[in-house]
């Protein structure tokens, strides 16, 4: 007796389990009611403005970095201030006249101690030394 | 048994216009196949028709979600299973069960449902599946009544097939067990 019952395959032919009449096929017109209506977002229209505003952004912060150097900084050299007082200005820009000189009084040097060289060397050709 | 080609009906479903025309091709599909799944783990009728549904209603709200990188069946029949463990945990909590106790409440409710008419003998099997482990009886289920292959089993649950053979073995042992001696 108790081999019968152990058998699970002998209990697995008659299935207690029951559903009401029609029950599958109402289910899917009744589930089907149930549903609800989707809404469908329409896809957002990417305009040409959308595109191009990251470069339009980014241009305009160089244009922003260079008027900043430009007036603020002063970076070609020419000052604004007519009477000079701009700090950054004077401990940036250095006067066109002044580097003038500079370079004017290095060459004289330069011809000064060619010259000095020359008159040596005509000198010791004179006394004879490298003979 | 596929009356429709399921690439065709995924096509279908991600197509606003025949999504819903689609969908009710799904449920007439797989209706009858997760009902049964559900009934047996919860064993009432009520309750596994408000699964069902619940299952179907979580499908359509999340079918752009599904890829097509499984089967349709086995995304289905994961909503279902999750369906019924939430539906147990929450019925445990509110008889105050532990996870590790027979659900004794389901087989009270069973013994009350008008669609079950099965003998002493087969209120003892419920009682033995439902004396396994969750994981357990989920398997057995599946194996032993839908004659389920173990891959597509492997696929929903997300278990090796060696694990899922072992485990359809100690559940078939314990429930044979239980139904020698007597109670």
């Amino acid at each position: 007796m108790n081999k019968k019952i152990n058998n699970l395959e002998r209990l697995k032919g008659g299935d207690p389990f029951k559903v009401p009449e029609g029950y599958f096929e109402d289910f899917a017109s009744q589930m089907m009611r149930k549903l609800p209506d989707k809404t469908y977002e329409q896809p957002k229209r990417v305009t040409m403005m959308d595109r191009v505003r990251p470069w339009v952004y980014m241009a305009a912060v160089f244009a922003g970095l260079g008027l900043f150097f430009k007036v603020i900084v002063g970076f070609d050299g020419s000052s604004d201030s007519p009477d000079g007082t701009d700090f950054v200005t004077t401990q940036y820009s250095v006067p066109a006249t002044t580097l003038t000189s500079y370079r004017a009084e290095e060459e004289e040097d330069y011809l000064e101690y060619l010259e000095t060289q020359y008159v040596g060397y005509i000198l010791a050709e004179e006394l004879g030394i490298y003979e | 048994m596929q009356p429709y080609k399921e690439d065709g009906l995924i096509e279908r479903l991600c197509d606003p216009t025949s999504q819903r025309e689609a969908f009710s091709q799904v449920v007439k599909t797989y209706s009858e196949k997760l009902y049964w799944q559900i009934r047996k783990m919860v064993l009432d009728h009520d309750d596994a028709n408000d699964l069902l549904q619940n299952t179907f209603l979580k499908a359509w709200t999340n079918i752009e979600y599904f890829r097509g990188d499984a089967k349709l069946s086995t995304w289905l029949y994961k909503i279902a299973i999750n369906e019924c463990i939430t539906f147990l945990n929450k019925q445990r909590n509110m008889n105050n069960i532990s996870m590790d106790d027979t659900d004794v409440f389901l087989l009270e409710r069973l013994k009350g449902d008008e669609y079950f008419d099965g003998d002493a003998v087969q209120l003892k099997l419920q009682k033995a599946i439902l004396a396994l482990p969750e994981k357990q009886r989920l398997v057995f289920n599946m194996k032993y009544y839908d004659e389920m292959k173990y891959d597509e089993m492997s696929e929903i649950l997300g278990t090796s097939v060696g694990a899922l053979k072992a485990s359809y073995h100690h559940a078939v042992k314990k429930i044979e067990e239980f139904l020698t001696k007597d109670v």
